[in-house]
């Protein structure tokens, strides 16, 4: 007989709890894998196209051309494009309604970024929270079904007359396989979870800043605006 | 119908989902790979102790014992009978036996003087082969002996031709290699001085390529600082127009000033940064002319557009 058919055989002579705890472990790490190379995409699109824009930003272009090439580009916006896109046509609105008050004009466009920032961090963060919640629990997850198979083979030991270290051992092995799949699932969800989040905070700092130069430039304009008028 | 964003993220899901289940087929790789050496599981049955108890023979049956006195008797008389006729047996066989050996003692004799005969008369017969036999052997080697001078003699001459015949074949070979070498090295001569030919013409155009690249350069360059030159003017020039000379101002000031722009030309800060000779008021009165600027021009400097912008203020009276 060889390995692969006795780790296999372990599992399936496992009790029907303890296999429905290997089960439920191992879709949860399936899934946590998923959530990861799904996050790690987003993440770094989401970067590489804030990093673009603001070089596009920051490079003298008119604002106004600006708009009008991200309003009516067809890829959905996200980071600081929306960001931009919101406050940018809140400001042109409200300028439009003849509202000249310099304040009022930034405040406007102000909360609408703050809106969008808001959104954006409600989009990255999405999801993270699965990864900190496999991370936690599945260690005690699978140490439960541990406990419940070692459980089980003591109380088998209990009903034999000459007790052997043999009679338990394979029970224990087994349980113990609900362990090692408890922490297999949580050591890249919390490494992930980590990174991730981490991730997320500087791109938040990141799309803070812009917000207020942004917030700071529209000022300016309003307040010629408002000198002119 | 779904939207091709919808699309999208199921797609991306899917191909998560594919890499999350290769990296657990890995791990069930790598599990599999690093358990094959387990000794697996045998479920032994325990040992039972028997014990096993030995209680001693059982009794048995004793045979019953008979006697009949008349029967041995009879037993007796019929012994004595059959001796008696066993020694009678025995003294016919021994004069039969006397008789035969006679026979066969003679009959013996005679073989022997026959084979004795066989014997001298086959060994006449050897003797006369032997010699026979010599003879022929002697005649043999005498024939092989020739043969083999005459062989000896046929190879020696066809050595020595075949030396020949080599050594002509050499001396072709040489000249022929010799006249092979000369034409190749003419060959090699002539293709070596058409590939210089060629590299030196490939690098003249080369050379002709870079210089006009490098003047295009330059002439990019040459207008770019000339654009950014005229930037500067314009920018130092609506700074000095909206400057109101302090009384305290001496001729000969030279201040670097540090402008942060928006990139509608809009100005976010101003900062004196050094060299600065000028004194506090003017300083003073140099920042808020720029601020009384208040957006410089972008129209025709994008290429030169800066977002910090640095440039030098001065006022010689």
């Amino acid at each position: 007989m060889n390995g692969e058919l006795q780790v296999w055989e372990l599992i399936r002579e496992a009790s029907l709890l303890v296999q429905c705890v290997m089960a439920l472990l191992a879709a949860a790490s399936i899934t946590s894998w998923m959530v990861i190379f799904r996050k790690r995409q987003m993440l770094a699109r989401a970067e590489s196209r804030s990093r673009k824009f603001e070089e596009k930003f920051w490079s003298g272009a008119d604002l106004n051309k600006l708009y009008d090439a991200v309003a009516g580009s067809r890829e959905p916006r996200e980071g600081l494009e929306a960001m931009f896109e919101a406050g940018f046509r809140e400001f042109t609105r409200q300028r439009e309604d003849g509202r000249l008050d310099a304040d009022a004009l930034t405040n406007g466009a102000q909360r609408a970024m703050r809106v969008t920032l808001t959104r954006e961090m409600d989009r990255l963060e999405h999801r993270l929270s699965f990864l900190a919640t496999v991370g936690s629990v599945s260690p005690y997850v699978g140490l439960f079904g541990t406990v419940w198979g070692i459980m089980n083979s003591f109380r088998g030991l209990a009903g034999s007359q000459q007790a052997t270290i043999a009679m338990v051992a394979p029970g224990i092995s087994e349980a113990l396989i609900a362990t090692a799949m408890g922490l297999f699932a949580a050591i890249p969800a919390v490494v992930a979870f980590n990174k991730f989040s981490n991730q997320v905070e500087r791109l938040e700092v990141h799309y803070d800043n812009f917000k207020e130069e942004f917030a700071s430039i529209l000022n300016r304009q309003a307040r010629r605006l408002q000198e002119k008028g | 119908m779904l939207s091709p964003q919808r699309k999208q993220a199921i797609k991306d899901g899917l191909a998560a989902f594919g890499l999350a289940i290769a990296v657990h087929l890995g791990f069930v790789l790598i599990l599999v790979v690093g358990t094959w050496q387990w000794e697996p599981f045998e479920h032994k049955p325990v040992p039972v102790r028997v014990t096993l108890v030995d209680r001693g023979p059982t009794a048995v049956e004793q045979p019953e014992a008979v006697d009949d006195a008349m029967e041995a008797a009879e037993r007796e008389r019929q012994r004595q009978e059959e001796l008696e006729r066993q020694r009678e047996e025995e003294a016919e066989r021994q004069r039969q036996a006397e008789l035969e050996q006679q026979r066969e003692e003679e009959e013996a004799e005679r073989r022997r003087q026959e084979q004795l005969e066989q014997q001298r008369r086959e060994e006449e017969q050897r003797r006369q082969e032997e010699a026979e036999r010599r003879r022929q052997e002697d005649e043999e080697a005498r024939r092989q002996a020739e043969e083999e001078q005459r062989q000896l003699e046929r190879e020696r001459r066809e050595r020595e031709e075949a030396r020949e015949r080599e050594l002509e074949e050499l001396r072709r070979q040489r000249e022929q290699a010799q006249s092979e070498r000369e034409e190749q090295q003419r060959r090699l001569d002539e293709l070596s001085e058409r590939r210089e030919r060629e590299a030196e013409e490939q690098a003249a155009e080369e050379e002709a390529e870079r210089l006009r690249l490098a003047e295009e350069q330059a002439a990019a360059d040459a207008r770019r600082a000339t654009l950014r030159e005229e930037y500067i003017a314009t920018l130092r020039e609506l700074v000095r127009r909206s400057w109101l000379r302090p009384p305290t101002t001496q001729p000969g000031v030279r201040c670097n000033v540090r402008v942060l722009q928006a990139p509608n030309g809009g100005i976010i800060d101003a900062t004196i940064v050094s060299p600065c000779n000028a004194d506090d008021a003017t300083r003073r009165s140099i920042i808020a002319a720029v601020n009384r600027v208040g957006e410089f021009p972008t129209q025709g400097y994008e290429d030169v557009f800066e977002r910090q912008i640095t440039f030098e203020f001065y006022y010689d009276g």
